[in-house]
């Protein structure tokens, strides 16, 4: 019984969720940012989870009872479907035919991945509750 | 100290370690919930405990009773992956309301292995105090 390797599980995926409502909110903040740092549009970036799991289950040596670890952000990559198109030749970031390209950031869909975080992590607020009940009940024992 | 080594004792301390166990793997499940490819597990042990007492009589009558005998369940914890489900198109297949459920469940079941416990201790104090 590990009672802090438990709350790591729920805390794990809490910093987790944040970081993807980071994202989220970067995605946002940037949905008309013709030109980053490197000269090009903003691309939407989106986090990629991953299961962590601990070492050992993976020598074998308790795959009956691996521990489990939390969730991990694996990579946080670039969504890499095309830009869209505005025809504004004012711009000064004009190409020769008059367009200017938008980031691909959908807000709509930056809404609804915002609320399935949100979701998640009240989700995650709960299971620790949850265990931190059981830890104090534990500690009941004898009394 | 033969007092607090008697088979309920170590069934319950078992109970309590499942129970534990169990509850990591639910929180595991609800942390992967956004994970793609992630699939859910869940953990089986009051099933192996039903299969150990299939076909054992508990005679009360019996008047030799030993606490030296092998406990009799070994409380075996098996964690399955479940598959052929899927919720999303990401190939995860958490379910989230069952995995609150059992969230709970498992927290009463702790809660009443912990009560059964201070039983334990009650008994042994009011032996004591005689």
């Amino acid at each position: 019984m590990s009672f802090l390797s438990s709350l790591d599980i729920s805390a794990s995926a809490l910093s987790a969720q944040r970081t993807r409502m980071d994202i989220i909110a970067q995605n946002i903040a940037n949905a008309d940012t013709i030109k980053t740092e490197d000269g090009t549009p903003y691309r939407r970036q989106l986090v990629v989870f991953e299961e962590k799991n601990s070492f050992k289950s993976y020598l074998g040596e308790s795959r009956k009872k691996a521990r489990p670890a939390g969730v991990k952000i694996a990579a946080v990559i670039k969504d890499e479907s095309p830009l869209t198109p505005v025809y504004d030749p004012t711009n000064p970031e004009a190409d020769k035919n008059g367009y200017i390209y938008m980031p691909n950031v959908d807000k709509t869909k930056e809404t609804i991945d915002a609320m399935a975080a949100s979701n998640s992590y009240n989700a995650n607020i709960t299971a620790l509750n949850a265990i931190k009940a059981m830890a104090s009940k534990a500690l009941e024992i004898g009394k | 100290m033969a007092l607090f080594e008697n088979t309920s004792f170590k069934l319950l301390q078992k109970g309590l370690d499942a129970a534990w166990y169990k509850q990591q793997v639910t929180l595991q499940n609800i942390a992967n919930d956004s994970t793609p490819y992630y699939k859910a597990k869940s953990v089986e042990f009051s099933a192996v405990l039903k299969e150990k007492f299939k076909g054992k009589k508990v005679s009360l009558s019996n008047a030799s009773y030993s606490d030296d005998i092998e406990t009799p369940i070994d409380l075996k914890v098996t964690t399955t992956v479940e598959r052929g489900t899927n919720q999303t198109l990401d190939e995860n297949n958490v379910d989230m309301e069952k995995e609150q459920v059992e969230l709970a469940d498992t927290q009463y079941l702790y809660s009443t292995l912990i009560d059964k416990i201070n039983g334990e201790f009650s008994m042994i104090k009011s032996a004591i105090q005689r």
